[in-house]
């Protein structure tokens, strides 16, 4: 099982650093700055900022599985649970009148679900009471989970539950939970949920943007925390827990104190994710923390790339993306085309999106000039493009319009895909007058963005 | 290698010409929101396909007001975070001028700020639990006290069975507590002792009723008592099935059910579930011309574009709302003549208009629906026979008077 | 005073005895004929005359006429009165109504001499109004206290009861005589004391009360706590008749919670044999590969899909047997889950060795595949009617019923298990695939084809999966979903068993099977709890569950070899 990843460029090479340096700028300017400005100019839409802000969200709850599923070898289905924690105790600060929540008189300025549960009083529900206060509603959306977590964490990992046991058991309480939450009597709103927030939270720019905003400052240093773990001698004990552990064990180590450590650490990270969610969405039901919603967390890890925490936020992304948009687009047909990609994933790139970064590093380490890189980058220049063109709302109508039911962006995707790979291939044979392969990849990128501007 | 250069340049001159192609402005967008796949695309599934018969209906007869409807249909999951992106979805990038859609509860919590922020209008068609009132949505079903509160008079009548025992059985969430909150109300006030009353409530997606059934058995020895149920969805299959195996029946204790409706029955062997009872405001066995037609209609769709259960589809309450649904709002836009939001809303307000399950009337302030309400008792071939209807129409209460302090 | 009472018993009694031997000699089928034209009539009057003739003088003969004039299956056709009976389909017509005569059952046949069938029922159909159907049912039930059928017999006999029918209780008297030590002896001692208890002189209660307690029937003893509570509420009270009733209610509560206890461990059985043929499947194959299988919750979604088109084959060509389909389904179910299992595994997993996670997204993207399939072709609403000897129960001792249907796949599940454990045990593959599962490397050096081993094996476990779908339409829904609802479970069943041990497995299910039917009921005994019992039930066995793997980390058969570390 040592099917470790790390990038297979060692990043002393020089041009690959200056190309990691120059990607992580550009991306740095384009969500901290360029983004936020075009909405702020009214070309992006709020709507379209307010869901990238909420799918930050979950990019921040995968860093957290990454680290524990990646690194240390733990599968937790049992995320979404943690996720709504800390959704649950921002939502309750902001349903009551003290959050700015929208109660009204003829309810005694309580929740409306209250009352038809016949509490027609906070003091018959005591535990909402301190949620008047921010200052706990986040405290306890932070400290609620990482006590939950270590002390669930401390017996289980001490009697060594491990694998797939491990994986049980946290569906199990995660499953537990969802059955309790979904009761009336919790009062925490049953199957409805929490609602009726502040609604200029996800309606009015300036808090849309505010959010955004704290949601990617959050992801980025929920990224360098987790980067600092994994490059100090923790994570290194981190990872010889997930390979062999045993032996670990025996040259004196108590791992059961790192996996908790590890296990607090992602719990936490989906609770600030949930926090920093329910703002956003304007409502949070137990349907959140189903373990379907488990399952789909640990699954845009796999598919961005286990081990590697941007393949993580990339995977994030590039999931709820493809299900937004597929949703819209192929009404019945989305769960073929999803599971399709999940399956070619798994079968053709073992390690995940990553793999698709990984080839540029390599054509650029080897010199192997403009053309070639540029061949090498062409999938993942298509696919971030194109989700980025659609999760801001700037795919060119043309190009949306209905052909004999499929989309032209679509064509334009596919054969924007296949075209660099086609050149890439040929490249490698040098056979090829590189100019055609380059641009039957590239012409349809241009496409998209002449639309689009 | 000129051949390549070929293909290139003709896609290239494909794509453009899309880019450029210019979009006709004689027509109307809709959104349909329903779920068609997930845990609810059992029951949503039949109301897509009747929006959409009604669209086609209303484009074959020169759509609305000379404009062709386009209906923009999506998919929300069953995932209730979902729905309230699809709906702004529909309300902002597709700019649509109505949506049609929601079955939960929860889906229509979580659209109903979208509306109210970004000035939409959805038509909801399913019966639900009322204490709601949004100027953004017109609310096609019924209000509880339009289903409820005749179901459980009739239960008591002699024509009922005069039954004196009742059970309260739902599934777990919003509906069935406030249904049978507000039932509970009118029982005790009738009379009926607390203690010939028993509430229980099963998880969504609940499948095993083994345990269940044998206390409704102890329960209804004695033949006065009876099961009201608010099951949901796909749970009653198996709930019916074991009710019919531990040798229940309707003569001894009939289960009167808010929730299962024709559409329901077709996934169930109906042969043993006679006489059990279901309170509507619309059955597919109303004997009106224009019923009939709007059946015979539905049917022919569902066999010329081949959806699953073809001729052999039925419709039902829901169904119906939803179909009407569509009407009401393009007579709204002709009286309005236009399509701007605020107008049509206020010219749905009062609205007669002739459903197939006969004539109906829109509130003329709280946005739901004059309805009559029946009784249908089901027969071996899935339909239901109408053992008892109201004289005229019931006003909606969007709030019920049984849920005041 | 003795003589009329005793007149009043036995001249119904001689009615009943002289309807019942002379029935055909006499030929009254023409007087029987008579009233039901009169009942078919257009006249209000007559009809309501007719009832009561039928009550005076009816006998079993006109019930299913009866019930059909109950549930609107009662017409006249050609001056002749007929009943519609079960929908039946016949190719090219699809679903139609068999048309039979109503007294004799024979079919009406057209001139051709063939059965005449109809599409639909006619408008002229009749259906008793509703305010005189439980007249009705109470006549069917009176004249069914003699009915041939059993179980349509024993149905009378106790509805006599419920009812506190007095005049049926000469019938059961008589009855009771004749065959005093009878199958029936039960119910009847049942009904006359509830008759008595209702109606009777002091004397006769006080019997009754003693009779019942005897029998200690749960019917018997409701009619208790309302004799009782009639007592309580009259103003002279009977202190030495509430003490027997009491007394023999105490008796019937001990007896009853036996039987609850009983029909508890019969409910819980039979959720462990379902929980244990999913699960037998998946430990199977997680102990070999260490696959985590999201999609095989789908593949006896397939198996009940198969199951259904087998059902419809068999409605549509050869409706006479269809109620033995399930003799083809099994093997079809079996056969079409492996074949698709074996595709999967040589398409898919085979491709992922040494990466058992990612399979886990391999097979969810396959699971999602599969059920828009199936959403595609065969939609939400389907149902597999079961065959009718699974319907009915059997009764081994008063008020203890186990349903037919359960008892069946408890059996079929015990079959499937027994099978798999001389696959597993006794044959050479068996062999093949312990070995590889212990130490795939060395069975490999051994000569072992471990790949060739892989695929059956998955195979074989999709097949299993594809058995309970043969099972999970009868008592379950039947959608594209339904997979889904199982796989959660059969996870924590396999892994509470030790994963990838056969009498982990077993025993795994026996716990969470038992468990949580243990744990309901309880529930329901506290009054505040009582109407969430199913949901605080299930979330007990999940916190059961958790503290059980906190002890026993591996489960109760800790794996051994290549899995113990992994």
């Amino acid at each position: 099982m040592l099917d470790q990843q790390v990038s297979p460029i060692a990043p002393q090479d020089r041009s690959v650093r200056t190309l990691r340096i120059i990607t992580v700028a550009a991306l740095f300017s384009l969500f901290f700055i360029i983004i936020p400005t075009l909405c702020g100019a009214g070309i992006i839409r709020d709507h379209y900022l307010n869901q990238l802000g909420r799918y930050i969200c979950f990019a921040i709850a995968a860093i957290g599985i990454d680290l524990i599923w990646g690194y240390t070898g733990l599968l937790s289905l049992g995320q979404a649970f943690f996720f709504c924690v800390g959704a649950y105790a921002m939502a309750m600060h902001l349903a009551l009148p003290q959050g700015g929540g929208d109660v009204r008189p003829e309810y005694n300025m309580i929740p409306q679900f209250m009352f038809f549960n016949n509490v027609h009083s906070l003091d018959h529900a005591p535990f909402w009471i301190p949620f008047r206060s921010r200052a706990f509603a986040i405290s306890a959306g932070i400290f609620l989970p990482a006590i939950v977590a270590s002390i669930f964490g401390f017996f289980i990992f001490r009697s060594r539950v491990r694998g797939v046991y491990f994986s049980i058991i946290t569906q199990a309480v995660a499953w537990g939970a969802w059955l309790l939450v979904s009761r009336n009597e919790m009062l925490l709103g049953g199957t409805n949920g929490l609602t009726n927030f502040y609604k200029p939270l996800n309606q009015s720019r300036p808090w849309i943007v505010t959010l955004y905003l704290a949601s990617l400052t959050m992801l980025t240093l929920a990224y360098l925390a987790c980067r600092w773990i994994t490059r100090s001698s923790l994570g290194r004990v981190l990872v010889a827990v997930r390979d062999k552990e045993t032996r670990l064990y025996f040259s004196g180590y108590r791992p059961y104190r790192f996996k908790v450590f590890a296990f607090a650490v992602a719990a936490v990270l989906a609770a600030i994710a949930g926090m920093l969610y329910a703002p956003q969405m304007g409502i949070i039901t137990p349907a959140r923390m189903k373990v379907e919603e488990s399952i789909m967390m640990v699954i845009w890890v796999a598919l961005g790339g286990r081990g590697r925490l941007w393949g993580a936020i990339f995977g994030a992304l590039l999931v709820n993306y493809t299900y937004s948009m597929l949703t819209s687009d192929m009404p019945s047909a989305w769960p073929f085309i999803q599971g399709a990609m999940f399956l070619a994933v798994v079968l053709l790139f073992p390690q995940g999106c990553v793999v698709l970064w990984d080839r540029i590093e390599v054509q650029v380490a080897n010199r192997a000039g403009a053309l070639a890189i540029l061949a090498a980058a062409g999938p993942l220049l298509a696919i971030s493009f194109f989700i980025l063109l659609e999760a801001l709302g700037l795919m060119p109508h043309a190009l949306r319009q209905d052909l004999h039911g499929i989309q032209p962006k679509y064509i334009l995707l596919l054969i924007a895909i296949g075209g660099s790979a086609f050149a890439s291939w040929r490249l490698r044979q040098s056979k090829l007058k590189q100019v055609t392969a380059v641009a039957l990849a590239g012409a349809p990128l241009a496409i998209m963005e002449g639309g689009a501007s | 290698m000129k051949r390549m250069r070929q293909i290139v340049l003709t896609l290239l001159a494909t794509m453009l010409a899309f880019c450029s192609s210019v979009r006709a402005e004689d027509t109307v967008k809709i959104g349909i929101l329903h779920s068609l796949t997930g845990t609810m695309a059992i029951s949503e599934t039949s109301l897509r396909d009747v929006v959409l018969m009604a669209v086609d209906e209303i484009n074959a007869s020169g759509g609305v007001m000379g404009k062709k409807i386009v209906p923009v249909v999506v998919d929300p999951a069953s995932n209730w975070d979902l729905f309230a992106e699809k709906a702004k979805e529909l309300l902002l990038k597709e700019q649509v001028a109505a949506v049609f859609g929601c079955w939960t509860s929860v889906s229509r919590k979580s659209v109903l700020p979208v509306f109210e922020a970004n000035k939409g209008l959805l038509f909801y068609p399913v019966q639900y639990e009322g204490e709601e009132q949004s100027p953004n949505i017109f609310y096609t079903a019924a209000t509880p006290n339009q289903q409820l509160i005749p179901a459980a008079e009739y239960l008591m009548s002699a024509d009922g069975g005069a039954k004196k025992k009742f059970y309260l059985l739902g599934t777990d969430y919003v509906f069935p507590r406030t249904a049978n909150k507000v039932l509970k109300a009118f029982l005790l006030s009738k009379g009926v002792p607390e203690s010939a009353i028993v509430e229980e409530y099963t998880p969504f997606g609940h499948s095993d009723y083994q345990t269940i059934v044998g206390k409704i058995k102890e329960f209804a020895r004695g033949g006065d008592a009876c099961v009201l149920s608010t099951i949901n969805g796909d749970s009653n299959v198996p709930f019916y099935k074991e009710f019919a195996n531990q040798g229940l029946t309707a003569d001894k204790c009939p289960i009167m059910a808010f929730s299962v409706a024709e559409d329901e029955l077709r996934s169930m062997e109906t042969e043993k579930l006679v006489g059990h009872l279901a309170a509507w405001n619309y059955f597919q066995s109303i004997d009106t011309p224009a019923n009939k037609k709007f059946v015979e209609n539905f049917k022919a769709y569902c066999g010329k574009n081949k959806l699953p259960g073809g001729r052999a589809r039925v419709t039902d309450d829901p169904i119906e709302a939803a179909y009407y649904g569509v009407y009401v709002w393009k007579a709204a836009c002709e009286k309005a003549k236009s399509f701007e939001v605020s107008k049509v809303a206020e010219a749905v307000l009062g609205m007669e208009f002739d459903a197939p399950g006969g004539a109906k009337k829109m509130h003329a302030v709280n946005h739901h629906t004059f309805k009559p309400v029946y009784i249908g008792e089901i027969k071996a071939d899935g339909q239901f026979e109408v053992v008892w209807k109201t004289s005229g129409l019931v006003e909606p209460e969007s709030f019920s008077h049984y849920l005041k302090k | 005073m003795l003589r009329p009472r005793l007149a009043r018993r036995i001249f119904p009694l001689l009615v009943v005895l002289l309807i019942c031997t002379f029935a055909r000699a006499a030929d009254p089928s023409d007087a029987l004929a008579g009233l039901l034209k009169r009942l078919a009539g257009a006249d209000e009057s007559e009809r309501k005359a007719a009832l009561a003739a039928m009550e005076k003088d009816g006998d079993a003969r006109l019930v299913p006429a009866l019930i059909a004039y109950r549930d609107g299956l009662l017409a006249v056709r050609d001056n002749q009165v007929v009943v519609y009976g079960n929908r039946v389909e016949i190719e090219g017509r699809g679903k139609v109504y068999p048309v039979l005569d109503a007294l004799t059952l024979a079919p009406v046949t057209e001139k051709s001499g063939q059965a005449h069938f109809e599409e639909s029922l006619p408008a002229t159909v009749l259906r008793a109004p509703r305010a005189v159907r439980t007249q009705i049912s109470n006549l069917i039930s009176s004249l069914s206290l003699l009915d041939p059928n059993p179980a349509k017999r024993k149905a009378a006999i106790i509805d006599a009861g419920d009812r506190a029918d007095e005049k049926s209780l000469a019938s059961l008297k008589s009855q009771l005589e004749r065959d005093p030590g009878g199958r029936f002896s039960a119910p009847l001692r049942e009904s006359i004391a509830r008759i008595h208890l209702a109606h009777g002189s002091r004397e006769e209660k006080l019997a009754a009360v003693g009779e019942l307690g005897k029998l200690a029937s749960g019917n018997g003893g409701m009619s208790l706590r309302k004799a009782l509570e009639a007592l309580e509420k009259s103003p002279q009270r009977d202190a030495q008749l509430e003490q027997a009733i009491h007394q023999s209610l105490q008796t019937v509560e001990s007896y009853q919670k036996k039987i609850r206890f009983i029909h508890n461990t019969f409910a819980g059985l039979s959720l462990t044999s379902i929980l244990i043929l999913m699960a037998l499947g998946l430990a199977i194959i997680f102990g070999l590969m260490g696959v985590i299988n999201m999609a095989h919750g789908e593949f006896m979604m397939i198996g009940a899909f198969t199951t259904y088109v087998v059902a419809e084959a068999f409605r549509r060509h050869m409706p006479g047997a269809y109620d033995w389909y399930m003799l083809a389904a099994v093997p079809a179910a079996f056969l079409v889950s492996a074949f698709a299992g074996y595709l999967c595994e040589r398409l898919i997993i085979r491709h992922l060795y040494g990466r058992p996670l990612e399979t886990l997204l391999a097979t969810w993207g396959l699971s999602l595949i599969l059920i828009q399939t199936a959403r595609v072709y065969f939609g939400d609403t389907l149902s597999v009617a079961s065959p009718t000897w699974l319907q009915g129960g059997w009764e081994v001792a008063p008020d203890l019923v186990l349903p037919s249907l359960r008892l069946f796949i408890i059996g079929f599940c015990a079959v499937c298990i027994v099978i798999v454990y001389v696959v597993i045990r006794f044959t050479s593959f068996g062999l093949l695939l312990r070995a590889t599962t212990q130490n795939r490397e060395i069975a490999s050096a051994l000569g072992v084809s471990t790949r060739r081993v892989d695929g059956l094996t998955f195979a074989f476990g999709t097949g299993l999966a594809g058995l309970a779908g043969v099972i999970v339409p009868l008592y379950n829904k039947l959608n594209p979903n339904i997979g889904q609802e199982y796989i959660v479970e059969s996870f924590m069943v396999v892994v509470v068993g030790g994963v990838g041990n056969f009498f982990g497995v077993l025993l795994g299910g026996a716990g969470l099977g038992f468990l949580s039917k243990y744990i309901e009921p309880l529930y329901q005994s506290f009054h505040g709890l009582a109407s969430s019992a199913s949901v605080l039930g299930r979330v007990t066995v999940l916190i059961l569950v958790i503290l059980f793997l906190n002890w026993k980390p591996s489960g109760l058969f800790p794996a051994r070899g290549r899995l113990a570390d992994a």
